[in-house]
């Protein structure tokens, strides 16, 4: 009997998972709602179940809904995504407890991984490097100047209840932060309710760099080399790289940083797919951030690089299959890949703006990927993440690879829907994205949207315009 | 004939088809002019042929390029703004403008004139109260303005088509 | 042997060059300096991009009077020929200006039948653009007969294909009454003009003095003489608005319904026309308001916008279905009916009669207005031609009560004894023989004898009161099932279209004869 997968999750994730099925002959399974009765995911799926409810609560994050479903249907496994009840471990435990395999990593990963605190805890313990600060409240200046000495200049006086990247202020020498001190706290009573400071370390120009790891339940746990997500706004990722250009060809540094993702990843015997995350300075001095527990939306760089396929490795470890994978050694890395995250959505304010599709075209470089849930006629509600499709292009050289991307976004036709289309043009033409070197602080200080041409163009419209009456004329 | 982009902000662009040349059994020229007050510009001929049943289209009859399939939308974006796309005429009822000369829709007595020349008035303000057939007609003002002149007073009797105030859009 | 193929390719297409140039390029620079397209530029504008077939285009003149035969333009300076508007097939015919000032002759007027007789053959639409100084003298009587036939097809055709009428330039004397006879009329502001007589021999004759344009300009005729059904800024906008029309009328008189397509749900939240209509009757309001609410995607195209402001009257759809809608105006004259409305509203109700198109009759009326003007102007005859039109249509009528509908002018607005199908009232609707005011002064005349000064006015405000708390509302009218349902504003949408779907097999026939006696 081949074993029976349900698909806990919709969009472009949601049609990867089924394709990764249909690789291990499994059924794979799609939920069909009442919100988006024409979802294109469904197409890839071997069976639809019909799962009642108008939102998201009723649907995809119904715990007991989705367990009930699963037992009356003999679902052998559920493969969560990423997002909705990925990381719940309410919901892993409910499957367990019906005698259903969760694809993803065991609950007591998640929960130690899911706490902030344990997870840094954690960390230390395992000497794995943490942003040096305060363990707690500074009260005074003395005392602020005290820890910044032991963790050096430049630190971070950040307000303990902030958030949003407000309450922050950073310091270069003792006078500064002296003299910052109560001002940043005026800042964050005023703001947040809670004068309340830590004293942190100050990351310049911080990179964003994570490492994918991969384990099986017999005790294999593997990293597929890093990615670097530096281009964000608003702490959304907007283009995704792999390997780092950061890193570039430091052997060395690459080797410390994921063998020490591993390191934390056996530290709580993981057992599925997750991802490692760190933040590096100018200095390349890197610091473990938090553990994503789940597969996630820019595994397929990774992918890219390595020839290996991701969720598939994912299903079968939660089965106790055999990953295929002798050693740390056979995966290797070849080449350069970059993906653009495609949303619907300004491409000037990045606000999500919803609408309907009216047409849809692709005229890709040989190679292209692009793992998406677009079709004529799709309407994008505001009840679900903006992002329709993930376009991936991959070179031997990082070059080679942004020259695809270039070609593949202008081979992108998607009408009738705003989208961030027009920004990654413009940043892929950025000089500082072309070097490679690049910070969280990018979209700030190059401001891409800003370059973005708005002016009505005429001639495209009537061009579009002269098919259309062609085709009207019977021509 | 006209095609009207029209966004939520009711900002207007107007694309005329000038002309229609139709060559042979697979080549069709079109004369496409951008209209910028009132004045037709940016005028461009655009060559269409059909190929293997797709569309391809030229500028100049010499370079082709394919274009991404469309049936007649609706709805056609252009980076940032979404257009609601009217083919042939803008539909009646979308948007009125209005004179700023009010007249007189009927016989009637100025009950009440609640504003002064030089005031500032904003859309929807009444701006003169007539009796007319039993009834009292509020008098609003179309747009944001300023009052330019009042041409009647208080407790007049005035017929048909007066023109009573004038206002000056801001 | 393939040169003689050759020479004959080429002498076809130098035709056809030449027939495009009409009266010369000087004529035609004349013509744009005007602001005016030329006939062809005119058919190209209008029609779906390179959709036009023309007719008779080597057409010319035979007449040998006054050295005549010196000059012939090819087409004899008409354009013929059928196109596509929007899919849909009409007719369509264009005078050029630039051959004799576009001068009607035999041949001229031959090339127009034809395509009429091909548009009646066929039943579809015919549009016909007017640019034209008048007969052509020299033709002598033969242009009469050209005019003359021209009006007896706009007769036959009439109520057969809707028939379209673009004056986009002179058309005067005996040339008016093909336009007039047609079912609309555009005119473009300031080219155009239209009148029996021109002021120069109204000069002579009355020794009045007035300009082409103060007599029968655009203007003149779409607010004065109610002649004129739409008056354009200028020729673009006027093909725009026939094509919006066109989209609204079938291609001939049993042409099945189309319906017309339309995002906009039948079920909507309608908050905006909760409030439409004032709590206070003395109040006004615009009757548009509420069609604008109803309607699919607020498009509502209005006929004769600046005639009898105080009835509406237009097309639109409802869920897809196109509808004509007369309407009374309280924000014009109260909403009165006089002699100017009730025959425009007539001609509208029976042009939807004539092609099928459903009717929906908006009431907000508090009677015909009073007065000599109207009573010595035939209110009697005119206003009940309304009431005739009503009773006459056989294709579905609506009929909603929003607040006033007094007398007889009740009885007029598409009452259900006058054969509506569904009538429907809001809450906020007063149906009674008077207003509470007079009422009172007939009904309770004997308890106010006698009362002065306070004790009157208390009296009568009592009476008044009652009255209007017994007798100004719906319910009378429901009790006695002359309505079929109360409804609420917000309900008008949904519940227009559910009638409207049922309506659409409803089949009614009137008495053979060959035609009625309508008081014209």
């Amino acid at each position: 009997m081949t074993k029976r997968i349900l698909i806990a999750n919709r969009g472009e994730i949601a049609s990867r998972i089924a394709k990764a099925c249909r690789e291990l002959e499994y059924t794979s399974v799609g939920l069909w709602t009442e919100s988006e009765p024409h979802a294109k995911h469904l197409e890839f799926c071997d069976e639809w179940l019909f799962c009642p409810g108008e939102t998201n609560k009723e649907t995809y994050l119904n715990i007991d809904g989705l367990v009930k479903l699963a037992v009356d249907n003999k679902i052998d496994g559920v493969h969560p995504g990423y997002g909705f009840l990925s990381e719940n471990t309410d919901f892993a435990a409910a499957l367990e407890k019906a005698g259903i395999i969760f694809i993803g990593p065991n609950s007591n990963a998640v929960r130690l991984m899911g706490d902030k605190a344990i997870s840094k805890t954690l960390a230390e313990k395992n000497n794995i490097p943490v942003v040096p600060g305060s363990t707690g409240a500074v009260a005074t200046v003395e005392e602020a100047q005290k820890i910044a000495e032991e963790i050096e200049y430049p630190v971070l006086l950040k307000a303990v209840a902030g958030g949003g990247g407000r309450g922050l202020r950073p310091c270069f020498d003792k006078d500064e932060l002296a003299a910052n001190f109560e001002v940043v706290q005026r800042e964050a009573l005023s703001a947040f309710g809670n004068p309340d400071l830590l004293v942190e370390k100050f990351i310049q120009n911080p990179r964003h760099i994570e490492v994918q790891i991969l384990a099986d339940k017999k005790g294999n746990v593997f990293h597929f080399f890093e990615r670097e997500c530096s281009v964000q706004r608003r702490h959304q990722k907007i283009i995704e790289e792999a390997p780092s250009p950061f890193i570039g060809d430091d052997e060395a540094l690459r080797k410390d940083l994921c063998e020490t993702a591993v390191r934390l990843a056996k530290s709580v015997d993981y057992d599925s797919a997750g991802t490692v995350e760190f933040i590096m300075g100018d200095d390349k001095k890197f610091y473990f951030l938090e553990m994503n527990t789940r597969i996630q939306v820019e595994h397929p760089i990774t992918e890219e690089i390595t020839g290996i396929d991701l969720i598939v490795c994912m299903i079968q470890a939660a089965f106790g299959d055999d990953l295929g994978i002798p050693s740390q050694d056979w995966i290797t890395r070849s080449g350069h890949a970059i993906e653009c995250r495609i949303c619907a959505e300004d491409p000037i304010t990045m606000l999500p703006a919803p609408g309907k599709v009216t047409g849809f075209e692709t005229n890709f470089p040989q190679g292209t990927r692009f793992d998406n849930c677009i079709y004529k006629g799709l309407e994008v509600t505001p009840d679900f993440d903006p992002m329709v499709g993930k376009l991936v292009t991959k070179g031997l050289k990082r070059g080679v690879a942004l020259r695809k991307m270039k070609a593949a976004l202008n081979g992108l036709f998607v009408e009738g829907l705003k989208t961030n289309i027009p920004l990654h043009k413009v940043i892929l033409e950025n000089e500082k994205f072309k070097s490679g070197n690049y910070s969280t602080n990018f979209i700030k200080e190059e401001n891409p949207q800003g370059e973005i041409n708005i002016e009505f163009d005429h001639l495209r419209f009537y061009k579009m315009l002269a098919t259309i009456e062609a085709r009207r004329m019977g021509f | 004939m006209r095609t009207y982009f029209i966004d939520n902000d009711k900002n207007e662009h107007v694309i005329d088809l000038t002309r229609t040349t139709v060559h042979s059994s697979d080549l069709v020229e079109f004369k496409f002019s951008y209209l910028d007050e009132q004045k037709l510009t940016k005028e461009q001929n655009v060559f269409v042929r059909k190929l293997a049943g797709q569309y391809f289209v030229s500028l100049d009859n010499k370079r082709w390029n394919k274009l991404a399939r469309q049936d007649a939308p609706t709805v056609m974006l252009n980076v940032d703004q979404v257009y609601e796309v009217f083919r042939g005429y803008k539909p009646s009822g979308l948007t009125d403008g209005d004179e700023g000369g009010l007249k007189t829709q009927m016989p009637g007595k100025v009950i009440k004139i609640p504003v002064s020349v030089g005031a500032e008035v904003s859309k929807g303000q009444t701006v003169i109260v007539l009796e007319a057939m039993k009834m009292e007609n509020e008098i609003k003002a179309s747009y944001d303005g300023v009052v330019k002149e009042i041409y009647v007073k208080e407790g007049q009797a005035l017929d048909n088509g007066v023109l009573m105030m004038e206002l000056e859009k801001k | 042997m393939s040169d003689i193929l050759e020479l004959k390719r080429t002498e076809l297409i130098e035709k056809r060059k030449v027939s495009e140039i009409g009266g010369g390029e000087a004529r035609i620079a004349r013509q744009h300096d005007q602001g005016k397209y030329t006939a062809r530029e005119r058919i190209e504008r209008l029609i779906d991009p390179g959709t036009f077939i023309e007719f008779d285009r080597f057409v010319t003149h035979k007449c040998t009077q006054f050295g005549m035969e010196k000059t012939k333009f090819l087409g004899d300076g008409v354009v013929t020929g059928i196109g596509s508007i929007d899919g849909q097939r009409v007719a369509i015919y264009s005078q050029d200006f630039t051959c004799w000032g576009g001068a009607l002759g035999n041949a001229h007027a031959k090339k127009i039948c034809k395509i009429m007789d091909f548009a009646l053959e066929n039943r579809i639409p015919i549009i016909g653009i007017n640019d034209s100084g008048g007969a052509r003298i020299q033709e002598g009587v033969a242009s009469l007969a050209g005019y003359a036939d021209i009006f007896y097809r706009n007769v036959k055709a009439s109520g057969v294909i809707p028939q379209i009428s673009l004056i986009m330039g002179p058309c005067a004397g005996g040339a008016v009454y093909s336009p007039a006879i047609t079912d609309f009329i555009f005119m473009v502001d300031k080219t155009s003009y239209m009148f029996v007589t021109g002021p120069d021999v109204i000069k002579t004759v009355t020794h009045e003095e007035v300009s082409k344009e103060d007599l029968g300009g655009a203007t003149r005729h779409n607010e004065t003489s109610g002649v004129a059904n739409f008056n354009c800024k200028n020729e673009d906008e006027c093909f725009e608005r026939v094509r919006e029309l066109l989209t609204f009328l079938p291609s001939n008189n049993f042409a099945p319904r189309t319906k017309s397509p339309t995002s906009d749900p039948i079920y909507r939240d309608n908050l905006k026309i909760k409030n439409t209509v004032p709590a206070n009757p003395k109040k006004p309001y615009d009757m548009r308001e509420i069609i604008f609410d109803i309607v699919d995607d607020a498009h509502f195209l209005e006929i004769s916008k600046d005639y009898a402001k105080n009835v509406i009257v237009g097309f639109a759809a409802v869920g897809g279905i196109k509808v004509g809608i007369v309407a009374n105006q309280p924000a014009v004259l109260a909403g009165v009916l006089d002699i100017d409305s009730s025959v425009k509203a007539a001609r509208f109700v029976r042009f939807c009669d004539a092609f099928n198109i459903p009717i929906i009759s908006l009431v907000d009326v508090p009677g015909f207005l009073p007065g000599t003007v109207q009573e010595y102007g035939g209110i009697i005859k005119h206003g009940s031609k309304l009431l005739y039109a009503y009773a006459e249509a056989t294709v579905p009528l609506i009929t909603l009560i929003t607040r006033k509908a007094y007398g007889g002018a009740y009885d007029v607005m598409a009452s259900k004894h006058i054969g509506a199908d569904v009538n429907l009232a809001y809450p906020t609707a007063e149906i009674a023989v008077m207003g509470a005011d007079g009422a009172v002064n007939i009904v309770f005349r004997k308890e106010l004898a006698g009362l002065e000064g306070s004790t009157f006015d208390e009296k009568k405000a009592e009476l008044v009161a009652n009255y209007e708390k017994e007798f100004a509302n719906p319910y009378k009218a429901a009790e006695l099932g002359y309505l079929d349902a109360v409804i609420l504003p917000e309900e008008t949408r949904q519940r227009l279209y559910e009638y409207l779907v049922v309506l659409k097999n409803k089949k009614l026939e009137l008495p053979k004869r060959k035609h009625g006696n309508i008081q014209l």
